[in-house]
């Protein structure tokens, strides 16, 4: 008989109907017998309601789309299923096909699905514990405003707790009467630091840099400061509410001060981008573009992809598919860090390198290999790059056409003019350049629109090798050179043996790299924080180009030198002449000239900015540009003028964890924000930001929106307009109506209806009218009209793509393929720098200089022997150990002196590097106190907390390589403190004896991790740092957690992340006369601009010392349990090291 | 009321915890069986598999009987019963007697709680299959810490906070917990009972703890300890947790006053406990600081009382170092 499961079904089933007697020894046996006899269970099961238990888990009564809109870069649109009003659970949808462009193309559905273990968990953020529940005004503010405002002294700055505002208690407020406070405050600030008794408050009596005043202007106004948080991930209220406020400013101040539009002075806009230290600092330097940044989808069109000091794989979950696409395409990928990390697990190669930057070093000498072999694509260098340009051997400057040429006029190009943007009065400055022509075998001049084939089309074929006489017009004969010529010298020191030393990176896998770059296309190298958040980075990014720029890889498909933290997104709402004035429209609406027709063309719209960028940066430096007291010109000012701070009298932020995020946080506490009037934030969670300031607004989550939102990304190309599915929880308000509700109490004061007209529509609950003129007035989205979109006229409701030029977005398509010129003030790629801070500071070739502190060697060093660059030093002395100086200190060395000089602080056991990635488990700061995710975002995670020293069920850690925490005695799971410099950290002037000293050392739980080089350590970044009240808490709280009354919950006991950061201010990202394109319009700049070339901050600047603090057994007893079952890294039983050894498994 | 019924009333209530019962009977039948004798063994789980076809809800009630049963069987339930009577003190003051389970041996300990009427012990089971010895050691160790803690000369304090950091609070506990077993195993010793730990044992534990501590001035204080027929109150054995000067002081008398003050200065802080300096625990302490005429000045300006042997960790090294401009 054959035996089919269906007859041995019934075999079976008589069999056991036959033995199965009733008698308790063959109890076992009758359990196995089927209850009731049936051919088909399928068909006749009695009675399945039962499985209703489990399926009615998943019931649920109704969805809703929203967009998980944290700064992530991915802005997931994703499905909540409500049961009971209650969003029980949240899914991915599978709906990325469908939407469409303007003119009806999709997407592919590889694309889906989207969404990762932070969209899954966002109801807990919204149900739990630790909201923003309603408005809170600090105690001490209160009793200052019903004092009358008296002046802030420092007596009275101590008596109303401005110093200590994290022992200040907050009070529950009414949404009218926190407004009123508001309002009147900053009437009264506003007046406070205006005019000579202003100017006397900020110089005389707060010791404010005289500097900071230049773009004060007399207005109290212009001592406000606004931060939007971030970068579209709510267009409207995230974003457009606090920067238009800050230009609504300009009316504050022709009230106090009475002026005109001419004079008024809205406030200042803080930076994001640069803030975060996202920026790509080198991008601006090499292609004249704020950031070059492709959709995920071009990511397969690459045959080889280098990743720099990027953990894709971990980092951009719901994206990283396209990354390993490459590898089913047949493409290759490298990997270049310091850790064997979950991307280099998927790389062909991995080459491992010194912690830091020392990889600048790789591409140079990549670039070395490429030349030496003739590898490069001369066609491209010579029609794209500006290796072809001749460079002055006396100034170091690019040779102009005019220093050459009698009476030479730069000629008209309408392409820099009318789509560039580019004005006349730029384009005559500009002038110029001049090569030497192989074919007449003379000097030509050379415009900026000289490139591609309309360089060929002109006859001119430039030499890219050649040392030259050249007779200028004032009758010189300057000697010049080809920049490639130049560029061979300077190379010269970075041979693959020099190079190897430099990095610790094998020799053979440099050599295979360079070989790759210039024997595959196309090539596309990434990177993002990792690589950004170092002080040199504007070298390393500049040098990343180098290859490309010689192998032709820049615009193309699957090409480029890109940076991945993704967060320019303001740059996707493009204003230009012909669309209109795109993102400034609805920031920077002129409140004098505003338009209050709802149906108007967003192209109609005045814009003006009153408002001026600011760089967070400079708070961070105790609200004050860089300037430094050098030995050989005395007091000098490394911040360009275009860059100043004014100081910080008001500040505002919203949808952002600033202060909790800052660099040096305690420092902020402690001595910086002290002298700050108000400090507003306004958030959904309870953040240390809102603990340490005056007032907080509780705004909605995500889910919550009573009105329309818009947001987009930069790494993919949706366009999302949604709203809420749930009514808001809390006393809280969507995020636009706190600044409308300000302003319009404002001009009730002032008696100027202005102020509530500026906010007409938000306060109507009509913010679609402000999110139709930012599509009218933008490149990518003109056309589209915001009804039709929610009503899902573009392929999904609330959906749509963003119309950008080519699928997937690449940057730089329309100047290699239609020949149009790069951004910078040649129009080619740069790798040469002649502005003069460039040349000063020495940086004018791309080099290689040893970090400002997280380096064994003299800080700051150049390395080079390049005759070419001629740095200043300033006659700072080369041990001089001071923050500041070692900022600006420029000393070129050959690598053989430079290798056996020290760090003094290396040598005082500040050995370890603190690398501070962002995490898989949070976005930054957020989801810090969900309890999933504190549960899997570390190796502590316990909802028992049978440790009652876990600050929560979670909590931070420091990731050690285990010889390294063996020979410092340190178990693994043990608390450890990790200490920076003590001159400066963790904030000036801590001593032993001061209680703020014990909030703000850092005590984290150390965690064994092999792939971790020996003298790396890694901490993920921005949790939620201990404060006066968590320390306070879990101290006094029976069960321990670092969880203060207000539903603030510390990641730490003591310290954070930041306490071992500090504010670096980056002289080449402070220039006045760099030339590039503008951030959100198609025009052109020199100098400073927030997000695109100011001070991109950098944290993972540092060197830190590790002791031993706790024992890691529970109670403080013994070793962490884990470390002891032999399963865990650098501990493993004899069994576990025969099963890594693959010795479990014998194949016979 | 009959004399009768009031002695009734006064029986001592031991109450064993259901999940050591249960661990201790598997455990016990376990043995047995690998010893081959198969006999009760079978008899439980011929039993257990029966109430599998009862109800659902009697369930749980009937493992337990069937658990207390065979506890008793296994002899068991004699031990706690017999050592308490060797302490009638104690068996008149107390209402119940909560046995409960110790997750780790060193889980192991008593306390006695609900204004004493109430003694709760921690064992861990497997004490009861190691044999009858090795649990009435045990529980008679255990017996004379609850004797003390009864007493009111003893003024025992269960929720004594030895220290705000974690780390000293766990050194301090320990040293506490030395003093205390040295004291009980010694009074046991020097009755002739068997107790949990020899005199040689505990000095060698001792003589970890105080290391620093010179060997002369170690076995008098030790010794001192052992010897003594009546405990040292708790808050005696605290202030000596917290004080190593002060454990030295229990040499004084039998060492010249120079001898002491030569072990005094070797004396220094443990590594785990406190920064005086700071607060914060370490295990990284800075001896050359005191060598230092200036970095001594300044570190005075701030802290006046300090003394070499407290101690400096090395963050306030380098602090006083960076404030005398040594570093």
């Amino acid at each position: 008989m054959k035996l089919t499961r269906r007859t041995f079904m019934k075999v079976a089933g008589g069999v056991t109907a036959a033995v199965s007697i009733p008698t308790r020894n063959a109890l076992a046996f009758t359990s196995l017998k089927p209850a009731v006899e049936v051919d088909n269970p399928l068909d006749a099961y009695p009675d399945r309601n039962w499985e209703d238990v489990y399926r009615n888990q998943y019931r649920y009564d109704r969805t809703f789309a929203f967009c998980c809109s944290p700064n992530d870069t991915h802005q997931c649109r994703v499905r909540a299923f409500v049961r009971n009003e209650v969003v029980v659970r949240v899914e991915q949808d599978y709906e990325h096909q469908d939407y469409g462009d303007i003119q009806g193309r999709k997407p592919q559905r590889s694309w889906n699905p989207r969404m990762c273990l932070k969209g899954f968990t966002f109801f807990r953020r919204v149900y739990g514990p630790h909201r923003l529940r309603y408005p809170l005004l600090r105690a001490g503010w209160k009793q200052w405003a019903d004092d009358g405002f008296p002046e802030l002294d420092w007596a009275n700055r101590e008596k109303y707790k401005f110093t200590t505002r994290g022992t200040d208690e907050q009070l529950r407020m009414s949404w009218d009467d926190i407004v009123d406070y508001v309002a009147r405050g900053m009437i009264h600030i506003a007046k406070a630091y205006s005019g000579d008794e202003g100017k006397k408050r900020l110089l005389e009596r707060d010791k404010y840099a005289p500097e900071t005043l230049t773009h004060w202007n007399g207005a109290g106004t212009r001592c406000f400061k606004n931060r939007g948080g971030m970068g579209l991930l709510g267009v409207i209220g995230k974003y457009m509410g606090m920067y238009r406020f800050s230009n609504m400013l300009a009316l504050l101040d022709a009230n106090i001060r009475g002026v005109g539009p001419d004079k008024a002075m809205g406030g200042r806009r803080f930076s994001n981008y640069t803030w975060h230290g996202d920026q790509a600092p080198g991008h601006p330097y090499s292609t004249g573009l704020q950031a070059s940044d492709v959709d995920f989808a071009d990511l397969r069109y690459s045959k080889l992809t280098i990743q720099v000091g990027k953990n894709l794989i971990e980092n951009k979950m719901p994206e990283a598919h396209w990354l390993t696409e490459i590898m089913e395409r047949g493409g290759k990928l490298v990997l270049i860090t310091p850790e064997y990390s979950p991307s280099a697990t998927k790389a062909d190669y991995w080459i491992p390198c010194r912690t830091g930057i020392s990889d600048t070093t790789i591409f140079l000498c990549m670039s070395k290999i490429i030349i030496d072999n003739k590898w490069y694509d001369t066609d491209f260098v010579k029609k794209f790059t500006d290796f072809p340009l001749l460079i002055r051997t006396d100034t170091l400057k690019r040779l102009k056409a005019d220093e050459v040429f009698k009476d030479y006029k730069a000629p008209h190009l309408d392409y820099s003019h009318d789509v560039q943007g580019l004005k006349d009065k730029q384009r005559q400055d500009l002038g110029d350049y001049v090569i030497y022509d192989e074919k007449s075998k003379d000097f030509k001049a050379i415009t900026r629109e000289d490139v591609g084939k309309k360089m060929v089309a002109k006859g001119v074929d430039p030499a890219l090798e050649g040392t030259f006489k050249v007779k200028t017009v004032d009758g010189k004969e300057v000697e010049v050179v080809t920049l490639f010529d130049l560029y061979k010298i300077h190379l010269k020191d970075f041979d693959v043996k020099t190079t190897s030393e430099i990095t610790g990176s094998p020799p053979h896998l440099i050599e295979r790299l360079a070989k790759d770059c210039a024997t595959i296309k196309p090539v596309s190298i990434h990177y993002g924080e990792g690589i950004n958040h170092y002080f040199h980075a504007t070298l390393h990014n500049r040098a990343t180009y180098l290859p490309l720029m010689l192998t032709g890889n820049i615009g193309y498909h699957g090409s480029g030198s890109h940076t991945w933290a993704g967060n320019y997104r303001a740059g996707n709402f493009q204003g230009s002449s012909w669309s209109g004035p795109g993102f400034k429209g609805i920031i920077a609406e002129d409140p004098f000239r505003m338009n209050l027709d709802p149906h108007v063309d967003g192209k109609q719209i005045h814009a003006h900015s009153y408002a001026m960028d600011e760089e967070v940066a400079y708070w961070n430096h105790g609200d004050t540009p860089l300037i430094v007291n050098t030995p050989k010109f005395g007091r000098k000012s490394f911040t360009g003028e275009t860059h100043y701070n004014t100081p910080t009298k008001v500040m505002w932020f919203n949808n952002v964890n600033l202060i909790n995020n800052a660099k040096w946080v305690y420092e902020m506490f402690k001595n910086v924000n002290p002298r700050i009037d108000l400090i507003i934030s306004s958030d959904i969670m309870m953040t240390s930001s809102v603990q340490y300031a005056d007032v907080g607004f509780p705004v909605n989550s995500w889910m919550e929106f009573e009105h329309y939102e818009v947001t987009c990304s930069c790494s993919n190309p949706f366009l999302q307009v949604w709203k809420g599915g749930i009514r808001p929880l809390h006393d809280t308000k969507d995020d636009v109506m706190a600044p409308a509700l300000v302003a319009k109490r404002m001009g009730e004061i002032l008696g100027d209806g202005r102020f509530a007209d500026y906010w007409k529509f938000a306060l109507e609950g009509r913010p679609e009218i402000y999110m139709q003129r930012l599509f009218d007035g933008s490149v990518p989205t003109r056309g589209y009209n915001v009804n039709d979109m929610i009503a899902g006229k573009y392929g999904l409701p609330g959906g749509a793509l963003l119309n950008f030029g080519t699928y997937p977005r690449t940057p730089f398509y329309e100047q290699v393929v239609y020949d149009r010129p790069f951004h910078t003030d040649d129009g080619r790629v740069h790798a040469y720098c002649d502005i003069p801070e460039a040349i000063e500071y020495g940086e004018n070739f791309i080099c290689h200089r040893e970090a400002v502190e997280a380096t064994p060697y003299m800080p700051n060093v150049i390395v080079s022997t390049n005759p070419y660059i001629r740095p200043e030093d300033y006659g700072i002395p080369k041990d001089h150990m001071g923050a500041d100086e070692r900022h600006v200190r420029n000393i070129k060395m050959p690598w053989n002196e430079v290798k056996k000089t020290k760090n003094p602080l290396w040598e005082r056991g500040y050995r370890f590097y603190c690398v501070t990635p962002k995490t898989r488990h949070r976005v930054h700061s957020q989801w810090s106190t969900v309890d999933w995710n504190l549960i899997w975002n570390n190796n502590f995670g316990d909802p028992y907390r049978m440790d009652k020293r876990a600050p929560g069920p979670g909590e931070h850690q420091l990731h050690i390589n285990p010889a390294a925490a063996k020979d410092l005695a340190i178990n693994d799971g043990d608390y450890v403190y990790v200490d920076a410099n003590p001159v400066d950290r963790p904030y000036r002037g801590w001593k032993p004896n001061d209680p703020f000293y014990k909030v703000a050392r850092l005590m984290v739980r150390a965690k064994y991790n092999p792939s971790y080089p020996y003298h790396t350590t890694m901490m993920k970044h921005s949790t939620y740092v201990a404060t006066e009240k968590s320390v306070k808490a879990h101290e006094t709280r029976k069960d321990g957690m670092a969880m203060s009354k207000d539903g603030y919950l510390a990641n730490f006991r003591y310290g954070s992340q930041q306490s071992i950061t500090r504010s670096w201010l980056m002289p080449m990202h402070q220039t006045d006369t760099l030339f590039h394109k503008k951030k959100v319009f198609m025009g052109y700049m020199h100098g400073g601009e927030a997000d695109n070339h100011v001070v991109n901050t950098t944290p993972k600047e540092t060197l830190v010392r590790i002791t031993k603090a706790e024992d890691g057994g529970l109670g403080a007893k013994g070793v962490w349990e884990p470390a002891r079952t032999g399963f865990t890294p650098a501990n493993e039983s004899n069994f576990m090291k025969l099963y890594l050894g693959g010795g479990t498994t014998q194949v016979e | 009321m009959t004399e009768l019924q009031e002695e009734e009333t006064k029986t001592l209530e031991i109450i064993y915890d259901h999940q050591l019962v249960d661990d201790i009977v598997h455990k016990g039948l376990a043995k047995q069986e690998a010893a081959g004798e198969l006999t009760l063994y079978n008899e439980y789980h011929e039993k257990r598999d029966a109430i599998y076809e009862m109800e659902l809800e009697s369930r749980p009630k009937r493992f337990r009987e069937l658990d207390n049963d065979f506890f008793s069987r296994l002899g068991c339930d004699v031990y706690i019963k017999e050592i308490f009577d060797e302490y009638s003190d104690i068996e008149e003051k107390i209402e119940s007697v909560h046995i409960r389970r110790a997750t780790t041996k060193q889980n192991e300990g008593s306390n006695v709680v609900d204004e004493g009427r109430k003694v709760i012990i921690r064992l861990y089971p497997e004490l009861f299959i190691e044999g009858s010895n090795e649990i009435r050691k045990v529980i008679r160790h255990e017996l004379v810490h609850i004797s003390d803690m009864m007493d009111k000369d003893f003024d025992y304090d269960v929720n004594e906070e030895f220290s705000k950091s974690p780390m000293e609070e766990r050194i301090m506990r320990d040293r506490y917990r030395l003093f205390w077993d040295i004291s009980v195993d010694g009074r046991l010793t020097n009755k002739g009972l068997e107790t949990t730990a020899t005199r040689e044992e505990r000095k060698k534990e001792f003589d970890s703890f105080f290391s620093k501590i010179s060997e002369e001035s170690r076995d008098l204080i030790f010794s001192g300890m052992w010897e003594a027929d009546k405990p040292m109150t708790h808050n005696r054995m605290v202030e000596l947790s917290k004080d190593t000067n002060k454990v030295l002081a229990l040499a004084a008398g039998s060492r010249s006053a120079e001898e002491l003050i030569e072990d005094t200065k070797k004396l220094g802080p443990l590594p785990g406990t406190t920064c005086k300096l700071c607060g914060f625990p370490s295990f990284d302490w800075v001896e050359e600081v005191a060598e230092d005429e200036d970095v001594m000045k300044v570190l005075k300006e701030d802290f006046p009382d300090w003394e070499p042997q407290d101690g400096v960790c090395s963050r306030c090294a380098e602090y006083y170092k960076i404030k005398a401009g040594k570093w």
